[in-house]
């Protein structure tokens, strides 16, 4: 059954009818009356309260490979039933997550991109970030901007983890594919590995660093679909916006953010070399 | 091919082209209740715009993803059935509009076996109408000429190639069906640099007994009457991209090539045709 996301809609507000175990679910509801909700390409995202705490309740549009590895606990085989208008119905998986309030980093970026000492903070804990998820034993597998929550302190999160990589994910049965401007062009055409990680978090530490030094990067690059430039556009051809952004550390005498940014030419999805440069601030 | 991501600088443009002929007077049951195909089809349509101002949406933004069009024909005319626009209108605008809401309830049938009514508000986009002659061809001419101009602009040229639904409960009536053809494969003729136009014809059924036909394989049209078979030479063969979900959906074992058609949908078909069309390829970034 392909259903739409009204049908999603109505069964979350229809919860004590409509989910297996989870019924005491409520849907956080906007002024309007409808409930806060996002959509990506395979899930719903409601925004719920359950047991008095806000969580984020993933509700698939399609079966999902690996689901339970993933999230363990927190994933609900066959939670929420999806009815079409004749009254026919089907089982969806969930997931119940965490919530992070805050605001996605590209919305972030937009708010504060002229804001010099907001942009160094921000490029710092992502550096932060970065630095902490390489050196797990799982990779995320779609980092990007929507994919990183900024809470009003700060504070960055990872959302989404459909696409990790890890011991336990059965790679057989993989087939996320990241979002391009931020995945190397190569990236699924090579072995999935914990490298996956690699060139979005480079290119993000890159954009960020050349944010904090000059805001007006993103007006006249685009920080909403892509990051002041595509990975497309880096790898192998010529980018105008990149060379600028080059030309910037040279000018700021930034060797480290040079070299990473350098990184992102690389043939290859996999950046070896990013872990050692993103340690040695 | 067809593997474009949609992002705000790459639209897609969605056409939602809708018989109103006096045909869609006739009576079916859809949402528990008994309405006219217009009334069905209304809702139907303004459902599709509610969809997808819901996938642009993130948190209380709304994305600029998609231009849509909503065009009726009857009589003699062909016009926009939004109002303020004669042509596309971005999904942002439209999401800042406040249309009448109606409350529609659906039994639905728990796996206990209980009853429960379920409730659903649908925004009113598309005024249900039912009256005069069929001008299709004069339709496909129009939507024909939207078509290109939004191809040709160049912030479009990369982009996703438009969709075109056209939901019809019979044929032109303004043309032979050697023009409507001809205006159909002009229409599918246009495109971006990502691919054609895609043409989805979907034609509704009164009569519940009667078998449909739903993205059907060439070798079936063959088999089929001659205005089945005129209908499938109009619409658009499915995107490899596609096939897979086609094939599930069909759940009949069957392999591609497949049609991006419906003939003799119910409503309910219908929706699943247009909630296949419009998002399975489109993925947004």
């Amino acid at each position: 059954m392909i259903a739409s996301i009204s049908q999603y809609v109505v069964s979350v507000l229809h919860a004590c009818d409509t989910f297996s175990t989870l019924s005491e679910v409520q849907p956080v509801l906007r002024a309007d009356g409808t409930p806060c909700f996002s959509v990506g390409n395979s899930a719903v995202v409601f925004k719920v309260k359950c047991a008095g705490r806000l969580h984020s309740l993933r509700c698939y549009l399609r079966r999902k490979a690996n689901l339970r590895v993933i999230y363990g606990a927190r994933f609900y085989e066959k939670e929420l039933l999806i009815f079409d208008d004749d009254g026919r119905c089907e089982r969806v998986d969930v997931v119940l997550d965490e919530w992070h309030e805050g605001e996605t980093l590209d919305r972030a970026i937009e708010r504060h991109c002229l804001d010099a000492e907001y942009m160094q903070r921000l490029s710092h804990n992502f550096e932060h970030l970065a630095l902490d998820l390489l050196d797990k034993e799982w990779a995320h597998g779609d980092i990007k901007p929507d994919n990183i929550i900024v809470s009003a302190d700060e504070s960055l999160h990872l959302i989404d983890f459909d696409a990790m990589v890890s011991p336990e994910v059965d790679l057989t049965l993989y087939d996320e594919e990241g979002t391009r401007g931020f995945c190397h062009p190569l990236r699924n055409y090579v072995p999935v590995a914990k490298s996956i990680d690699d060139y979005p978090l480079a290119l993000i530490v890159t954009a960020l660093a050349a944010l904090a030094y000059d805001g007006t990067l993103a007006e006249r690059y685009g920080v909403s679909d892509r990051l002041l430039f595509d990975a497309e556009s880096v790898v192998g051809a010529h980018s105008v916006n990149f060379d600028e952004v080059l030309r910037l550390f040279v000018a700021k005498g930034d060797g480290r953010h040079f070299h990473i940014a350098q990184l992102l030419r690389s043939a290859e999805p996999a950046l070896p070399r990013l872990r050692k440069l993103l340690a040695s601030y | 091919m067809y593997r474009k991501e949609i992002t705000r600088s790459h639209r897609v443009a969605f056409v939602i082209a809708i018989d109103q002929s006096s045909s869609m007077y006739q009576r079916l049951t859809f949402l528990s209740r008994q309405c006219t195909k217009a009334e069905a089809v209304s809702i139907v349509a303004s459902r599709l715009i509610d969809e997808l101002i819901a996938r642009a949406r993130r948190d209380d933004d709304v994305r600029n993803y998609y231009d849509v069009a909503v065009i009726g024909y009857s009589g003699d005319s062909v016009y926009s059935l939004l109002d303020g626009s004669e042509g596309f209108m971005p999904i942002t605008l439209l999401a800042e509009r406040r249309p009448e809401q109606k409350l529609f309830a659906c039994e639905c049938v728990l796996p206990s076996g209980e009853h429960r009514i379920l409730t659903e508000k649908i925004s009113m986009w598309v005024p249900p109408k039912a009256g005069g002659a069929t001008p299709m061809y004069e339709m496909l001419l129009r939507v024909t000429e939207m078509v290109e101009r939004w191809s040709a602009e160049p912030q479009n040229r990369e982009s996703f190639p438009p969709v075109v639904f056209n939901i019809t409960d019979g044929e032109a009536t303004d043309a032979t069906p050697a023009m409507v053809l001809r205006a159909a494969e002009n229409l599918k003729a246009v495109a971006t640099e990502e691919g054609n136009v895609l043409l989805v014809n979907i034609h509704l059924s009164s009569e519940s007994e009667v078998e449909a036909m739903l993205f059907p394989q060439p070798g079936e049209i063959a088999k089929a009457d001659e205005a089945t078979r005129r209908m499938a030479e109009m619409s658009s063969p499915v995107p490899d991209e596609m096939c897979e979900v086609v094939r599930d959906f069909r759940a009949d074992g069957s392999r591609p090539p497949y049609i991006m058609m419906g003939y003799n949908a119910s409503i309910t078909q219908a929706v699943a045709m247009l909630n296949i069309g419009s998002r399975t390829l489109i993925k947004q970034r």
